[in-house]
């Protein structure tokens, strides 16, 4: 019975001591403030702009049970200028009542200035700080981050985090941007056989529907007369109402550098070749009239198939894409559900993709010379040793790469109509 | 101060331990005790049932008739008559000396006096008569307690019969009064003829009757228990829905009766130990005979016999009499109130303990595993029992964790919360002025006052404690803004998790850690919780039960008999018994049971 | 510790599987990913195929002595001085290696959960699961581990689980990494990975046989190198290979990526408990064979007197080390590279001379008869 006697006596002491002398670790949930977004602005008094916006959990989840909460008094958004991310919190906290606890950080938002200097310093600090979580979304934001942050006033959840959350992975279903994970992020800039791409972001252009302008739409440098949904970059869509922000097309890295964006419809190619597309609702010209348009549910069908070779000192890049879809609209009424028509609209989908995916990784070889779709990977596994691979200087061979790519697209579904019956006009 | 001193250097400094050989249940008992003991056994037993010329027919009987507690049938007669001869001549003697009964009818009726206080002890009845044997009258008296026996049968079986059928002519030879008592004039179905008074006394504290006849130096006593029982109940702990729906009573010979009515085994032996000094508690030790592991019974009958206590009157004090750790926050002997629980157990090659006066029953050795079963888990069909088990365990897990977990987690692992719920339970504290420690002690204590309550309040006022806990200590604290509306569903899942627990005394243990984990989370988060974890698991690895591991069979790991711990497996698969019992035979059902079902093939 | 403490086979190689592979926990992943790049995964096995070897050699070595740990064939060898001279070296290599561990796990659990305790605030509660443990002795601290190990391996299973979705295959390629000559020949006394075996060297007395202990030995050896492999791999698939190399516990950051869906992720803080509840397995039983080694070495008649006393020092010992850089370049590249001379080498040279010098007296035996 000794060893009990020994034990509780051990115990005893253990809770007195520890209670005494205090938990040091303990904070009380409330005790903190819970940043959601976090900006990285070029700073005019100093090197950096911090903007933080923080949420007001009172406001979110409506305090004593009673009442929803309301999404724009969910947050309020501070900005300091700083020399550093952590000096930057400090300040913040002499003025902000509760310590500032960033395990709750959803969206990094850089602005395009800051991207196109280097984010490599501030990655390693966020990565080094067990509060920044990897799964935290990197953002590029065309306006200031101060501005950008500000402009996020979410109106369909009372939950700010939740907004973001959402926002961002909406990518499986539009296409047009991607999962920019702080993790995935970071091990692309330090990876030598795929680099990094981050999510475009704005703040609308136009108050009202009447100043509408397509001006900046990228259509004519793809010689179209009119621009498709994809062919936009954040900011750009004509579009106005109460939400504030866009989110759509890419910003492409070399290292940390950032150089160059992608539209809405490059950023589709490039999931497609990386591999991460899913679905998108895709609008093309018809093939017999290019007046009238048809729209597709494209959806993945089976991984995407790249390869590798090298010709002389020229790398050749192959992939193939492997695509089904569903018919979701035929404006011209032609009856491409037919069996014998049914290959050609297939045929003609596959060419449309295959002219962007080349426009795209043209611009994406000869324009930017940045791998984003991880060709490097596939040809890793010709190399030994990590030494060869390295001397191998991927990167720099990318630039001068060939590619031949080949796109395999079936119309598997009609929709619930199997034909469609040509409108009746009488006289 | 000194004390204190000379405690604290026991803590520091080494002491030589003594060497003491504490009891383990091994495998291999030796031939030769075992052996022995089967002559110990034997001989008892010849000595109780050798009245009887044909032994074996009346042993072979002994399975199915109750042997009677405190019933001693004495030996031959020539053994009677030799000794009785011997104090013919004395004349009367000193009370307080005797021990045997005495010839004189006055010495005896002294001597009960004198040991019943009469005429101060008011429900002690003497009853004077004069019985006529072969013409011969003798008087005669009788003693009971009113109220521990049963009147009519009293008045039927020993009174009329003495009373009456003496004036009848016995046709028989033999003129010994006391034979002729026996054999005539006593038609009761329990006499014994006893020489001790000591006997005598206790069998009449028993609610027996003692008769007294003048001239012979025996006395009768006769078991005319009538004392007043509950009839048999539903058990009121453990509760079933499918499965036998009766419960121990507090008559040691109801709750025997109630295990062999199920365990209809010649092998299932009874035996009789008292214990208490002065309560002379009747406690049976049941076992089976051919399964029990013999090293086993005999460490609970030494246990049993090296009780010095004066009363005993419930098996709760005997279960913390007997068992291995009395520090040990988890019970380590089973206490049921279902017979059949009870039964499955011997079955397995455990000893139990029944106790006069008390409604549950003790069963030993116990795992911790065991401690999550129910009786209802082997009534319902496989998949159901392993949800249930899977289900029970992870209310107990919460019943232990939860509190610490959220303590932990709201003040040191914020990260851990998703965002949503994060901002829920931050805005439903913002109001409340305590640290969530304060807050979730407060509550605790509030859960345990009407635990507490509800089993103290009587049976009129209950609904009161609803309201009072329901409404006032739930809503109202929330409306108030003493403690967030999170932490009452905590605690609520805490204690509906805690009732979960099929056993209450485990109930209690966990209840209590519960509270050392919310103060360890406290101090250091989750690596408080770890080392808490770490603790209370060599804390139960160390102790034993009756020498089998606590938490066999998993630490440490035996072959064999895993069929029915965790998770059970189908009836028909659970072929052995487990292993770290040590039986003596480990097998319970054929290799194939469903025999049918080879039948059916053949076909 | 009355001799009549035995414990099964399962129990014995779960406990050293949990003393070994409490590797993964700690920095195991990066630094094989530092030695061999993408190809570390390989490491672990080649070395385990070495240590197979030496225990192979060790066990064959071992026939004679059934039932007597390394200090008793150590006095057969060569008396009290040879006695006293091995139990030294392992008593020093043990109270090394032991207190390098203690402030490595405490400072561990001080980066990523308790930022702002002091260190002896963290380290003290590993010191009393320590002491507790160690008083009630080894039979329990065995048990224990059948409980402990289920847990922790479905913790570790959930990690590798929730990281499937980061897996890329092509991350193991270039195959040979870093190049087979820095793998194969580089790595050769990274066989020190498995130091902790050793402790199979003091259990022989507690387990029954010569049987028991080589398969005790052959089993753990193999599932560890396997559990090690397999760990490194699931870092090298999940990680890429530069940048690989940074994270100091590899395994707290696979924890921190499990993320499916906007619930399930978020779960590195129960990654905490079960990885406290690992190390202090571990350490506890690395404790008592370290006060278990002192009584055989200097003959006590009891070893309880001792825990107190050895936890302290380990205490004291394990703050020296002035930081953390330094704390894991002594582990990686002073325990992890030497360890091995004391757990293969030094039993082997004991083992070899016992067995001259018992045959040498058994022949003096049969010169004698003749």
């Amino acid at each position: 019975m000794k060893k009990y006697k020994f034990i509780s006596f051990i115990i005893a002491i253990v809770l007195q001591g520890t209670m005494l002398t205090g938990c040091y670790d303990a904070r009380e949930i409330d005790d903190m403030a819970y940043p959601i977004a976090l900006g990285f602005d070029k700073g005019e008094s100093n090197e950096l702009r911090m903007t933080l916006q923080i949420a007001v959990p009172v406001n979110i989840a409506g305090g004593e049970g009673g009442g929803g909460g309301d999404g724009e008094k969910g947050v309020t958004v501070v900005t300091v200028d700083t020399p550093s991310i952590y000096s930057g919190l400090s300040m913040l906290n002499t003025f902000l009542s509760k310590q500032i606890n960033l395990s709750h950080l959803k969206a990094i938002v850089f602005s395009k200035e800051i991207a196109m200097e280097g984010v490599s310093k501030y990655l390693h600090a966020m990565i080094r700080n067990r509060e920044f979580r990897p799964n935290a979304r990197v953002i590029v934001s065309r306006c200031p981050a101060e501005e950008f942050i500000s402009a996020v006033k979410p109106k369909l959840e009372t939950n700010p985090a939740k907004y973001y959350e959402l926002l961002l992975s909406a990518y499986k279903y539009t296409g047009f941007s991607t999962d920019t994970q702080l993790i995935g992020f970071y091990h692309k800039t330090e990876s030598d056989s795929i680099q990094a791409v981050a999510v475009l972001a704005d703040v609308s252009e136009y108050e009202s529907s009447d100043e509408f302008s397509i001006d900046s739409s990228t259509y004519k440098q793809k010689g179209r007369s009119y621009p498709l949904e994809g062919d936009f970059k954040a900011g750009d869509l004509p579009k106005t109402g109460e939400l504030n922000i866009e989110v759509m097309g890419l910003a492409v890295f070399n290292g940390g550098k950032m150089v160059g964006e992608l539209d809405g419809e490059e950023t589709t190619y490039h999931l497609m070749l990386e591999g991460k597309f899913k679905s998108m609702l895709f609008t093309m010209p018809d093939p017999m009239d290019s007046e009238n348009f048809i729209v597709l549910n494209i959806m993945k069908s089976r991984k995407t198939k790249k390869k590798v070779e090298m010709h002389g000192d020229k790398p050749k890049l192959y992939a193939k894409v492997f695509l089904e879809g569903d018919i979701l609209s035929i404006q011209k009424g032609t009856n491409y559900e037919n069996e014998k028509n049914t290959p050609m609209l297939e045929e003609a989908t596959e060419i449309f993709i295959k002219e962007g995916v080349i426009k795209y990784l043209d611009k994406s070889i000869n324009v930017f010379g940045t791998d984003t779709n991880g060709f490097g990977k596939q040809y890793k596994s010709k190399f030994l040793t990590w030494n060869d691979w390295e001397q191998f200087d991927w990167l720099t061979k990318y630039k001068q790469s060939n590619y031949e790519i080949d796109i395999d697209v079936n119309i598997r579904r009609p929709g619930l109509i199997t034909k469609t019956v040509p409108e009746v006009i009488g006289n | 101060m000194a004390d204190f001193k000379s405690k604290l250097k026991g803590l520091f400094f080494f002491k030589e331990p003594e060497k003491i050989e504490k009891f383990i249940l091994k495998e291999n008992e030796s031939r030769n005790s075992s052996s022995e003991n089967k002559e110990k056994d034997s001989e008892e037993r010849e000595g109780r049932t050798s009245r009887d010329n044909n032994n074996k027919e009346s042993s072979k009987k002994r399975g199915v008739k109750t042997p009677i507690a405190r019933i001693k049938q004495v030996g031959a007669k020539d053994e009677e008559k030799s000794e009785g001869s011997d104090e013919d001549d004395k004349g009367s003697k000193d009370i307080s000396g005797m021990t045997k009964v005495s010839k004189k009818l006055s010495d005896n009726l002294a001597y009960i006096k004198e040991k019943y206080t009469i005429p101060v002890n008011s429900d002690i009845v003497i009853r004077e008569f004069n019985i006529t044997v072969k013409g011969k009258t003798i008087p005669t008296f009788i003693v009971f307690i009113d109220g521990m026996t049963d009147t009519k049968v009293l008045d039927l079986a020993i009174l009329q019969p003495l009373m009456l059928l003496s004036n009848m002519e016995i046709k028989d030879d033999d003129n010994e009064v006391g034979n002729i008592i026996r054999d005539h004039l006593l038609p009761h179905n329990q006499i014994q003829i006893v020489t001790e008074l000591s006997d005598v006394v206790d069998d009449i504290n028993f609610g027996g009757c003692g008769v007294f006849v003048d001239g012979i130096d025996k006395a009768f006593t006769a078991d005319v228990k009538g004392w007043k029982s509950r009839s048999i109940e539903r058990p009121n702990t453990e509760m079933v829905i499918r499965g036998p729906q009766e419960g121990f009573n507090e008559i040691l010979r109801t709750n025997t009766g109630l295990i062999r009515k199920i365990l209809k085994d010649e092998d299932l032996i009874a035996e009789n130990i008292s214990v208490g000094r002065r309560s002379k508690t009747p406690c049976s030790l049941m076992y089976i005979k051919d399964i029990a592991n013999e090293s086993l019974v005999n460490e609970v009958r030494r246990r049993l016999e090296g009780i010095k206590i004066d009363y005993l009157f419930d098996s709760g004090e005997l279960e913390q009499l007997i068992e291995d750790n009395p520090y040990l926050a988890a019970p380590q002997i089973l206490a049921t109130e279902r017979p059949d629980r009870v039964a499955s157990m011997l079955t397995e090659g455990k000893v139990a303990i029944v106790v006069q006066g008390s409604p549950f029953v003790l069963v030993m050795p116990t795992t911790h595993i065991d401690l999550f079963h129910t009786p209802e888990d082997s009534y319902l069909r496989f998949p159901y029992a392993n949800m249930l088990r899977i289900i029970r365990i992870s209310a107990i897990a919460m019943s232990l964790l939860l509190p610490g977990f959220y303590i932990a987690i709201t003040t040191f692992h914020q990260e851990m919360i998703p965002t949503d719920l994060l901002f829920a339970i931050e805005a439903s504290r913002e109001k409340v002025p305590f640290p969530s420690l304060v807050e979730i002690l407060i509550m605790e204590f509030a859960f345990e006052f009407i635990r507490e309550a509800g089993v103290r309040i009587p049976g009129p006022l209950g609904s009161t404690l609803g309201i009072i806990g329901g409404l006032i200590l739930g809503q109202a604290a929330v409306a108030a803004n003493i403690v967030s509306p999170i932490l009452i569903i905590i605690v609520a899942v805490t204690g509906i998790g805690s009732f979960a627990v099929p056993n209450f005394s485990l109930g209690y243990a966990y209840r209590i850690i519960k509270f050392v984990y919310i103060f360890l989370a406290a101090t250091a988060g989750f690596l408080g919780i770890a080392i808490g974890l770490f603790l209370q698991g060599l804390w139960l690895t160390s102790s034993k039960s009756f020498g089998i591991p606590f938490m066999a069979p998993i630490a440490p790991v035996t072959n064999g008999g895993l069929t029915d711990q965790i998770l059970r497996t189908p009836i028909w698969k659970q072929e052995k018994r487990p292993d770290f019992l040590n039986a003596k035979n480990n097998r319970k059902q054929e290799h194939f049971s469903r025999k049918w079902v080879q039948d059916d093939k053949k076909k | 510790m009355s001799s009549n403490i035995r414990f099964g086979k399962i129990e014995a190689i779960l406990m050293l599987i949990t003393a070994i592979s409490i590797q993964l926990y700690l920095g195991i992943a990066r630094r094989m990913v530092e030695a061999g790049g993408v190809a570390g995964w390989m490491i672990p096995l080649y070395t385990c195929l070495l240590s197979l070897i030496l225990f192979f050699f060790i066990s064959k070595l071992y026939k004679n002595f059934e039932g007597k740990d390394i200090i008793d064939v150590a006095q057969i060898a060569g008396g009290s001085l040879c006695r006293v001279l091995v139990g030294l070296i392992f008593i020093v290599d043990y109270f090394f290696i032991l207190s390098i561990m203690l402030r490595i796990f405490g400072e561990d659990i001080k980066i990523f959960a308790l930022n702002k305790s002091p260190l002896s605030f963290v380290i003290i509660f590993f010191v009393i699961a320590i002491v507790v443990s160690a008083y009630l002795g080894i039979e329990t601290i065995v048990r224990l581990n059948t409980i402990i190990v289920p847990i922790v391996t479905i913790a570790f299973l959930i990690v590798v689980l929730g990281n499937v979705d980061f897996f890329d295959t092509t991350r193991v390629f270039p195959v040979f990494g870093a190049g087979l000559h820095n793998i194969f020949v580089k790595q050769l006394p990274r066989v020190s990975i498995y130091s902790a075996f050793s402790i199979l060297l003091f259990i022989v007395p507690f387990i029954g046989g010569n049987k028991d202990f080589k398969s005790i030995g052959y089993w753990s050896l193999i599932i560890t190198g396997f559990l090690l492999s397999f760990g490194t791999l699931v870092y090298i698939l999940a990680v890429p290979y530069p940048t690989s190399t940074e994270y100091f516990i590899p395994y707290l950051h696979l924890a921190r990526y499990v993320n499916h869906g906007r619930f399930f992720q978020r779960i590195e803080s129960i990654f905490i408990l079960t990885w406290t509840l690992s190390a202090i397995l571990y350490l506890s039983s690395g404790v008592f064979f370290l006060i278990y080694m002192i009584k055989k070495t200097f003959r006590l008649e009891y070893y309880r007197p001792l825990i107190l006393p050895v936890a302290i020092i380990l205490y004291t010992l394990c703050f020296i080390p002035p930081n953390l850089m330094y704390i894991v370049f002594l582990e990686g590249n002073i325990i992890r590279q030497y360890a091995w001379i004391v757990t293969f080498a030094v039993p082997i040279i004991v083992l070899l001379v016992a067995n001259i010098v018992k045959r040498k007296k058994e022949g003096e035996k049969c010169n004698e008869k003749i």
